[in-house]
């Protein structure tokens, strides 16, 4: 074999080791880490983690937070810090008077059409049970009479609600649930993973070493066959409210479970559906409905201060987003 | 000649087209390779799996009662039908039939969930 011969054939060995290491390379940096998921129940609704990287367990674990926010914060759970405070109008808590301080500045720039001691509203139109029904208005204007977050208020651990008053944390318990997973996985080491409380999405880390942004797919107020588009976000929450999912209809009116406190009934602000996309569970699941309550227009300020994004899709079904976020309509 | 410069013999073409032809085919497999995106039904009771389904192997409906929960599952999706449970949601949540959706029954601790069957879903979760 001459020397030419060898070195030709050198050349194409190198080239072929050269390819395959390439190949090996990419196959290896796209390879998503080894991936667990759990689905179960907790908080009334379907919750479900997608972890990458998890140590054994963690997914129950996390299934395990849940279920422990919910004894804390549902007002139908006996014994929980709401349903004490409900019902003496005084509980001792060590999760609650922080919840509150982030949720007034919601409650004041939205006029009180946000108001966390909605209860007494809540219980008399009845969303969630077999008793749905629409109130007479002296049951409305009397249920109202309670509703006034000024009279919910927290000194150190002690938290206090007037006489008569009902909190009912609704409206924020499924967002409060995924920061508070969010902070129990990466605490336990998880590389990354998708968090789902009834609906409310929070992403976190990466699935691969290549950190591919996460895609959330935002379901279709009014067509079942397709979603309303897909957010991409590298890290964070999304949370959507609409009119869709508890609701009733009487003379023709669909009337769902989204209370305006002011009016003491369902919002009409010409909405059926906002995806709020930001970087606290608590905050994005409270946009979603202080947003749906009060319109596109009106939110877009509140939305700038917390530094939210969102989707608004409109009753004539407008589609428009605000702030700064990947999301793609869904064309199929 | 080129070929005589370099010190190659007629069947060294045949070599060096092999190597080629087996290094394109390295880097193209994975792109070759279609993805199974046909449907599975996890139906889970208390968080455990009691049973999986692949709906593209269903010739007809069948249905499986699950802990008071009767759920149809066809070829396209899944829905429950009836539940012994006393707010229905479940059932008027109607049918699904993309992979990430699920039903639930909460008074039962039921849940069904799509999945694709190489798990391969184009997106992460859904917001509801």
């Amino acid at each position: 074999m001459t020397r030419k011969r060898i070195l030709s054939f050198a050349a194409v060995a190198l080239l072929a080791a050269a390819a395959v290491c390439a190949l090996l390379f990419v196959q290896k940096r796209s390879r998503p880490y080894p991936m667990t998921e759990k689905t179960g129940i907790a908080m009334d609704t379907i919750v479900g983690c997608k972890l990458y990287g998890a140590p054994a367990g963690a997914e129950a674990a996390a299934l395990n937070v849940v279920s422990s926010l919910e004894n804390a914060i549902s007002r139908f759970r006996k014994g929980s810090d709401v349903w004490t405070l409900n019902e003496t109008g005084s509980v001792k808590s060590t999760l609650l008077p922080a919840l509150l301080a982030q949720c007034r500045p919601l409650e004041e720039q939205s006029g009180g059409a946000f108001d966390l001691t909605v209860g007494p509203l809540s219980t008399l139109w009845g969303f969630g049970t077999d008793d749905a029904r629409l109130p007479a208005q002296s049951e409305i204007d009397r249920a109202k009479a309670a509703v006034d977050y000024t009279g919910l208020a927290a000194d150190g651990s002690t938290v206090t609600v007037r006489e008569g008053q009902q909190v009912d944390l609704g409206s924020v318990g499924k967002g409060l649930a995924c920061d508070m997973v969010k902070q129990y996985l990466q605490s336990a080491g998880v590389k990354g993973g998708v968090v789902s409380v009834g609906g409310s999405i929070c992403v976190f880390g990466k699935k691969n070493d290549k950190g591919e942004p996460w895609t959330v797919a935002v379901k279709h107020p009014r067509e079942e066959n397709r979603f309303l588009g897909y957010v991409k976000l590298k890290e964070g929450f999304v949370s959507t409210s609409g009119d869709y999912e508890q609701y009733f209809e009487q003379g023709g009116k669909r009337y769902c479970h989204l209370l305006d406190a002011t009016t003491g009934y369902p919002a009409e602000s010409g909405l059926c559906s906002v995806t709020v996309v930001c970087q606290n569970g608590m905050l994005s699941d409270a946009l979603s409905t202080v947003c749906f309550l009060l319109g596109k227009e009106k939110s877009e300020p509140i939305l700038q201060s917390c530094d939210a994004a969102a989707v608004f899709v409109t009753v004539d079904g407008g589609v428009s987003a605000f702030g700064d976020l990947d999301f793609t309509p869904d064309e199929s | 000649m080129k070929a005589e410069r370099l010190g190659l013999r007629p069947g060294d073409a045949v070599i060096y087209a092999v190597l080629v032809l087996l290094c394109a085919a390295l880097f193209l497999l994975p792109l070759l390779q279609k993805g199974n995106e046909s449907l599975t039904a996890v139906i889970t009771l208390n968080g455990e799996a009691v049973e999986t389904v692949d709906l593209s192997a269903l010739r007809e409906e069948e249905t499986r009662t699950v802990h008071g929960c009767e759920i149809v599952l066809t070829n396209t999706g899944v829905r429950v039908a009836a539940a012994d449970c006393p707010d229905r949601l479940c059932v008027k949540t109607g049918e699904i039939t993309r992979a990430g959706e699920a039903i639930a029954c909460v008074p039962n601790r039921v849940v069904v969930t799509l999945r694709r069957a190489d798990r391969k879903e184009p997106y992460d979760g859904v917001a509801w």
